[in-house]
């Protein structure tokens, strides 16, 4: 059973290297907010769904002064294939070794698989966490509204139009 | 926790309604024509429609994933365009069957094959007349919590149960016997 961290609790710092095997540290982002997302593996279909809705949304989510840093147990080389795949053009980070350590400090590492949960952490431009979803069924994906729910909680409604009917 | 499985829109008077308005039971599906996933659910949403027209009803909006479907935008907008023709649904099936190869050249067989107007039908695309519905839909999607193509909601509760036909019968009929009401499923 995975521990979310609690909302108010500022972010574990990590450094990671992105498909392009650069460095990426967390508090390269303070001044924006960002959508941290676990996901179990590239190359799944769930989770290929689940990106390829992050990244056809990306527009929105930046109008919340927001950025998405996705993250995986699998290995910069494969993040690299797969965001070309997929067309991603936000960061996928490798959380591959010390395997799953970022994960783990999330309390999103699954110790009897060895992947993460699908989790999402909503970090203000601060560095303070302020909101979580996670699913311990990997089959299942995070409704899109999750994301604009809590972006519109640390932002306020400033975005464009994403929900009007 | 953030919460993500409550239909949030109403169903409107401009949604595309396959079955009877009276019908106790609604399933909205955001789909995309080039999701394969879409194409398979197809036949058994529509096919529970038909054999249960009193209790059931489809709603289709569009959620075109356009960043890995290139073509599915252009084809959410044709099958508008077939609508305002009276043909959505024609269209709609159309589309889905000449799945994987949705040029502006096959979806334009596709109007010829179900007889519509064709010199507005190229007029409206080239306008993207349609354009503005299809982005409705989208930001309806995404309100709703959207977690993928297709993404269904029985009666307003997202289902993520594999979309056979047995499967989603069993939902329905969950559905209705937590909400009693005058009809009667038999799986």
């Amino acid at each position: 059973m995975a521990t979310v961290i609690n909302p108010g609790t500022q972010a574990p710092e990590f450094t990671l290297l992105n498909g392009s095997a650069k460095p990426v540290k967390l508090s390269d982002y303070r001044g924006k907010n960002v959508v941290l997302a676990f996901y179990p593996a590239d190359w799944s279909p769930v989770c290929t769904s689940e990106l390829a809705l992050i990244q056809e949304t990306l527009g929105e989510i930046r109008d919340y002064n927001a950025e998405v840093l996705g993250v995986s147990v699998d290995n910069h080389w494969s993040h690299r294939a797969w965001a070309e795949h997929l067309h991603v053009t936000f960061p996928l980070l490798a959380d591959f070794w010390p395997h799953g350590q970022v994960a783990r400090r999330y309390g999103v590492f699954r110790e009897t698989d060895g992947i993460s949960d699908r989790a999402l952490y909503f970090i203000d431009a601060a560095g303070v966490i302020r909101d979580s979803w996670v699913t311990e069924n990997p089959a299942v994906a995070p409704g899109l509204n999750v994301i604009f729910d809590a972006l519109e909680r640390i932002h306020g409604a400033h975005g464009k139009e994403t929900s009007g009917a | 926790m953030l919460d993500d499985r409550i239909q949030r829109t109403q169903i409107t008077a401009d949604d595309w309604i396959l079955g009877s308005p009276a019908a106790p039971v609604t399933l909205l599906e955001y789909g995309d024509y080039e999701c394969p996933y879409c194409a398979m659910a197809r036949p058994v949403l529509e096919g529970l429609v038909a054999e249960m027209p009193d209790t059931v009803r489809l709603v289709f909006r569009h959620f075109p994933v356009t960043t890995v479907h290139p073509h599915a935008l252009m084809a959410a907008e044709a099958a508008e365009a077939a609508g305002a023709q009276g043909r959505f649904w024609k269209m709609h099936d159309m589309i889905f069957a000449h799945q994987p190869r949705l040029s502006y050249e096959t979806l334009r067989a596709c109007a010829v094959a179900i007889r519509l107007d064709l010199a507005r039908f190229d007029l409206e695309m080239e306008a993207h007349t349609y354009l503005p519905e299809v982005r409705h839909d989208f930001r309806r999607g995404v309100q709703d919590g959207v977690n993928g193509t297709p993404t269904i909601f029985i009666n307003r509760l997202r289902y993520d149960g594999p979309r056979d036909r047995e499967s989603m019968l069993a939902a329905i009929a969950a559905v209705l016997k937590a909400a009693p009401g005058r009809v009667r499923v038999v799986a």
